[in-house]
């Protein structure tokens, strides 16, 4: 519990560094030219970076949500003949710049946040898919005899035995979906929607570095701390997966 | 206790198990034996329904096992593999008390059964909380017979549960499960394709060719009189040393005095293999010892060449 407490803590202190904007003028002054905006002034950082958490918990939900039943479907005897068709969508799916999907969504669903979630949920279901089919066709054979040998058979296998041995990776692919959909949330303005890409994509359009960095780097802390999260959240739900002889 | 009634078992037009019939009384040690894919694992299998078998019946204290559900016969019949097969998630004492817990024991008696069991293998109590990972492959085996041990089933399958161990392990092991079974009897299938340990471990051995049972009888009479070529090559040019390992020194002692006190003294249970390998070492005469150290027979090379 501990490692996920220390974690969790910092998402409050993240928030009140972002909110620091005495202190990310003073920062990031030195990078503005003469006469520019230091920092982006429409909407805070703190705001754009609550915006931009929303946006990616959103698309990965979406993600999860197909993965994991399509997953798991694809790993059981009557979606086995499926497994290879499903890894390559997962592959596939990762092949289309998010850039390209944004575009080719403008027609359907226009300016706005159908276009962002479609654009993350295409770049960021790969690796939560392939953690998803890793993790529950890698269980040992060994394992699954031993466990049909004591009468564990359809469900029972699957959540006492299947399900957390799968669990490592599957996390480790949910992790890397995180930080995917995290950094690509930033292309989300190009289509009208507010996230911590606004005053990097308004800093490039006007020249001005300073805004450029404010975004980056706060995109760089939430992305650290998403993965810092999730690692520590795979620590503790695997306990089992570090101890070694 | 078990019967197979002319069991067979066909994958794809090819018999794995042809026409085995083959009875177990109740605390019998029964091996089964024969060279790579001779149907020895797939027999096995057949017992606990992990395969159902093409023809042929498998009566278990007189019931057909087709007229019972799978699961809950399986977790009557307690199963050990090559590699264990430990949850990796769950801890020793968790990994025990598996089969208690999907038959629903309480806790406690959970507990008490996992404590009870670690004293009879001799692991350590400290070890229950510990994952498989952190043990050594002769701990984790001990752990895979105590957990196939838990609810108590009268039926024990052993698939070349120590072939994956080093052979000083497995030694240990092996006198480990004869430690065992001399306190437990249980009635034991026990699968592998080493002669040295079906001799050493078997009440009878089951000797299997191309799906077939070839011969069945205690390790003497196979060692002695195999019934055709395959049984005497399968058995091999070392019949008779292999005939030792299930013998002590007692078995092969002169009792007569006068004893040869100034002889190294050796004691009466040691395996009769450790003597003769003394012996032919160089010594010419050992003297053989009772329980308080008492002389009670001597021991040559040419005592093994009697009987």
């Amino acid at each position: 519990m501990r490692p996920l407490l220390r974690t969790l803590l910092l998402w409050p202190v993240l928030w009140l560094a972002l909110s620091q904007t005495a202190a990310w003028q003073w920062l990031l002054a030195p990078l503005a030219a003469p006469g520019q905006t230091v920092l982006f002034d429409r909407t805070s950082l703190a705001a754009l970076a609550l915006a931009h958490v929303e946006i990616v918990g959103l698309a990965l939900g979406a993600v999860l949500l197909v993965a994991l039943p399509l997953g798991i479907w694809a790993t059981r005897a009557a979606g086995q003949p499926f497994l290879g068709a499903v890894r390559s969508l997962g592959t596939l799916s990762q092949t289309i710049p998010p850039v390209a999907v944004l575009f080719l969504a403008l027609p359907i669903f226009g300016f706005g946040r159908q276009a962002v979630m479609l654009a993350l949920f295409v770049y960021g279901l790969m690796p939560s898919m392939q953690g998803v089919l890793t993790g529950l066709s890698t269980v040992s054979p060994a394992v699954r005899e031993a466990a049909r040998g004591m009468g564990l058979e359809g469900f029972d296998l699957f959540r006492q035995v299947e399900w957390p041995l799968a669990l490592p990776a599957l996390l480790a692919g949910v992790r890397t979906s995180a930080v995917l959909l995290t950094a690509t949330a930033t292309l989300a303005p190009m289509v009208g929607v507010e996230s911590l890409g606004t005053p990097i994509l308004a800093g490039l359009a006007v020249d001005n570095t300073a805004q450029v960095a404010e975004g980056t780097v706060a995109v760089a802390l939430l992305a650290m701390l998403t993965s810092a999260t999730l690692r520590s959240l795979e620590h503790i739900l695997t306990p089992w997966s570090r101890q070694t002889a | 206790m078990i019967r197979l009634e002319a069991l067979s078992r066909h994958f794809d037009g090819h018999a794995a198990v042809e026409d085995v019939s083959l009875e177990i009384s109740g605390g019998t040690l029964q091996v089964l034996i024969g060279p790579s894919g001779c149907g020895k694992s797939t027999l096995l299998r057949l017992i606990n329904r992990l395969i159902a078998p093409t023809t042929g019946r498998v009566l278990l204290d007189g019931v057909d096992t087709a007229t019972l559900a799978p699961e809950a016969l399986r977790r009557r019949i307690g199963y050990v593999i090559q590699g264990t097969g430990l949850f990796p998630h769950l801890t020793v004492a968790e990994n025990i008390a598996v089969v208690p817990r999907l038959l629903g024991w309480p806790k406690a008696a959970r507990r008490q059964r996992v404590e009870a069991l670690m004293e009879l293998v001799r692991l350590e109590p400290a070890l229950a909380t510990r994952y498989p990972a952190a043990l050594s492959g002769g701990q984790q085996q001990r752990v895979g017979i105590a957990r196939a041990l838990a609810a108590d089933p009268a039926l024990l399958l052993m698939d070349e549960p120590f072939s994956a161990l080093d052979p000083v392990t497995r030694r240990q092991l092996q006198a480990a499960l004869l430690d065992i079974q001399q306190r437990v009897r249980k009635t034991i299938v026990f699968v592998t394709h080493d002669m040295e340990e079906a001799v050493r471990l078997g009440d009878r051995i089951a000797l299997m060719q191309d799906g077939r049972l070839v011969q069945n009888g205690p390790p003497d009479a196979l060692l002695r009189h195999p019934v055709n070529a395959f049984a005497a090559a399968f058995v091999g040019e070392e019949r008779a040393l292999m005939r030792l390992a299930r013998h002590s020194v007692a078995d092969f002692m002169r009792t007569e005095p006068p004893f040869p006190l100034a002889a190294p003294a050796v004691s009466a249970n040691l395996p009769a293999r450790q003597a003769l390998s003394r012996l032919l070492d160089g010594q010419p005469v050992l003297l053989v010892t009772g329980p308080s150290g008492e002389a009670v027979g001597q021991i040559a090379l040419q005592d093994f060449a009697q009987e």
